[in-house]
């Protein structure tokens, strides 16, 4: 069953241009994207560095808005959802962002930043301050940490654990849609195969569906069912997995995957998946 | 089980805030100036409260005269000398702190609170609200901030309290240019991007994301602006339009001793020494809260 769906999405920035010409040059961040997310599903997207990855992220958290193109989630369009309504879809759709030391306010104690979520939505949730902090406890063990670590700050935590936290705050509202935009590429290899494997159980526990955005196709591959590949805001592929590794129809997707370095597969911290 | 996750809480986080007070302070003693400075200013600010409490001649300091006495160089007796009416300097001198500081402190926290506010405003919500409101603060800051203030005080009549509103008023825009610039890059951090992203509302994203990660630099900016702000305090009462005499005021002390120069020195020297010193230590002591909140801009 289909959770998302993306529709000939379309977004330019103009940028300021220079002082004396006044000419602002136009960027095609995204053109004509359109693909579709299953429930449960995890999806890879997968480009180089500038391709609108984060643009497409940012505009199905409803932070921009598309110049044209629609986003359906579970049904609804959000293009003609109030200011209200879209608020409450936020708590359906979350993010974990790349950077675990830039994405958590680093003032907020490891409770407040997870009761974030739940106190912006309270008026959906109706908790309690009580019911917020038991929840939070409930969310780090979730997550595998410490109970305790609630009443520490981000900046005693490595970046591993501050990934974690990061999840966590995600998981508060109980989303059914997870945009991670590449959570682990900050991290060393080591801990981004324990964020990944934590990632993944949670997922069949909780019956989540994952937004992948990573250009390490090595960790797509590890993750998710299906990859799209996004070149210069254009869909250049979107197929499942394993026809995309046998054989990749484009060749931006034949240029990616020659490039991938060979991996050694007794010393590849992703080879959790050929034991599962 | 909420119980025992509190009470073992609010210990763990007593712990953490303890670690980060000595953490702070250890960088504060770093610079021996800065722990100069503080002292300095401590010792100010006891004045400051207590000052008539301990002035050897607190009668003097209601206006009485002591004429035999006028003009008597420092000795044991009048540790500061005596001015042109028999007065004890000394006493004047300590009382003189309470009106230059608590002015100089009330002119910066007004400022702040204007310069902040309309700062922030511009900073966070940008375009058009953000071009008129800096404008206006551009023109504000064009104009000589003491000559603006002397107009203002002029205008509203001489008092106190219509002084440091008049300095206040000319004082707020360093701060809405500071606010403004940390509000700019305080508002781009990925954190407050997450905040939006699970439905935060401006009013949060101000009071829990920006606000708290603002005010370092905007207390650094404080604490070393409040001596400027006793020295523009003590220049209103030194052309005589601040506080008048005979209240203890470092600046009118100066300027009344003018016709005392250069025969009867003390009278000029004690006071100005007292502007000069809670000057430098209020800037001694900012570049200490400089390098425990930004150790980076440490020279
Ligand atoms: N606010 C903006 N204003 C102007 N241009 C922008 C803006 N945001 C993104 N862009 C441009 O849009 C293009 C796509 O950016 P985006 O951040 O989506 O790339 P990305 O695929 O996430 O890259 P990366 O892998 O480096 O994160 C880039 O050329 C970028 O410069
Ligand atoms: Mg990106």
């Amino acid at each position: 069953m289909t959770i998302l769906q993306v529709e000939n999405l379309t977004k330019h920035y103009v940028t300021s241009g220079g002082y004396f010409d006044g000419r602002g040059e136009t960027i095609v961040a995204l053109d004509d994207v359109s693909f579709d997310v299953r429930r449960g599903e995890s999806i890879g997207i997968v480009g180089e560095s500038g391709s609108g990855k984060s643009t497409l992220s940012r505009i199905i958290l409803g932070l921009e808005r598309p110049d044209s193109g629609r986003i359906v989630f579970d049904g609804t369009d959000l293009s003609t959802l109030s200011k209200r309504e879209l608020r409450a879809i936020c708590a359906r759709i979350q993010v974990v962002f790349q950077d675990p030391y830039a994405s958590l306010n680093p003032r907020m104690s490891v409770r407040d930043l997870i009761a974030e979520p739940m106190e912006i939505h309270r008026d959906i949730l109706g908790m309690s301050n009580a019911q917020i902090t038991d929840r939070v406890a409930e969310l780090l063990t979730l997550v595998r940490m410490e109970e305790d670590h609630m009443h520490r700050y981000p900046h005693e935590f490595s970046g591993g654990q501050r990934q974690r936290i990061g999840i966590a705050r995600a998981l508060a509202c109980k989303p059914q849609l997870i945009v991670l935009d590449e959570p682990t590429s900050a991290l060393d290899v080591s801990v981004q195969a324990q964020v990944l494997s934590l990632l993944i159980g949670l997922q069949d526990e909780l019956n989540l569906t994952y937004l992948f955005i990573s250009h390490d196709l090595a960790v797509v591959r590890y993750l998710c069912q299906s990859a799209i590949l996004i070149r210069k805001g254009k869909l250049v592929e979107n197929a499942p997995i394993e026809s995309l590794f046998d054989a990749p129809e484009s060749d931006y997707g034949r240029m990616l995957i020659g490039a991938m370095p060979d991996i050694d597969p007794d010393r590849s911290p992703f080879r959790l998946k050929s034991e599962a | 089980m909420s119980e025992v996750v509190q009470s073992t809480g609010s210990a763990a986080t007593r712990s953490a805030r303890r670690t980060n007070w000595a953490r702070g302070f250890y960088r504060f003693r770093q610079n021996p100036l800065s722990v100069v400075g503080l002292v300095i200013v401590v010792l100010l600010l006891l004045l400051a409260l207590f000052g008539e409490y301990i002035a050897p001649y607190p009668e003097h300091l209601n206006g009485e005269l002591n004429v035999a006495n006028r003009f008597q160089p420092p000795s044991a007796e009048f540790w500061f000398g005596t001015n042109e009416v028999g007065q004890d300097i000394f006493s004047l001198v300590l009382a003189g702190a309470r009106i230059s500081l608590l002015s100089g402190i009330a002119v910066i926290v007004v400022a702040t609170l204007i310069g902040t506010f309309i700062g922030v405003i511009a900073g966070y919500f940008g375009s058009w609200l953000d071009e008129v409101l800096m404008r206006f603060t551009d023109l504000v800051l064009t104009l000589p901030a003491l000559i603006l203030a002397m107009a203002i005080a002029a205008g509203l009549g001489p008092s106190i309290p219509n002084m440091i509103l008049a300095l206040a008023l000319a004082w707020w825009p360093g701060f809405a240019r500071m606010a403004r610039g940390e509000v700019l890059s305080t508002k781009a951090e990925l954190y407050v991007l997450a905040a939006k992203a699970q439905g935060g509302g401006n009013t949060r994203i101000l009071t829990r994301h920006i606000l708290p990660n603002i005010t370092s630099p905007i207390i650094v900016k404080m604490s070393l602006d409040v001596g400027f702000a006793i020295l523009a305090v003590a220049s209103l009462g030194f052309i005589g339009i601040g506080v008048r005499p005979p209240t203890p005021e470092w600046g009118v002390m100066l300027s009344v001793s003018r016709s005392n120069l250069p025969h009867f020195w003390w009278t000029a020297i004690f006071p100005g020494m007292a502007i000069f010193l809670s000057v430098l230590s209020f800037n001694f002591m900012g570049d200490g809260l400089r390098d425990v909140f930004d150790p980076r801009a440490r020279r």
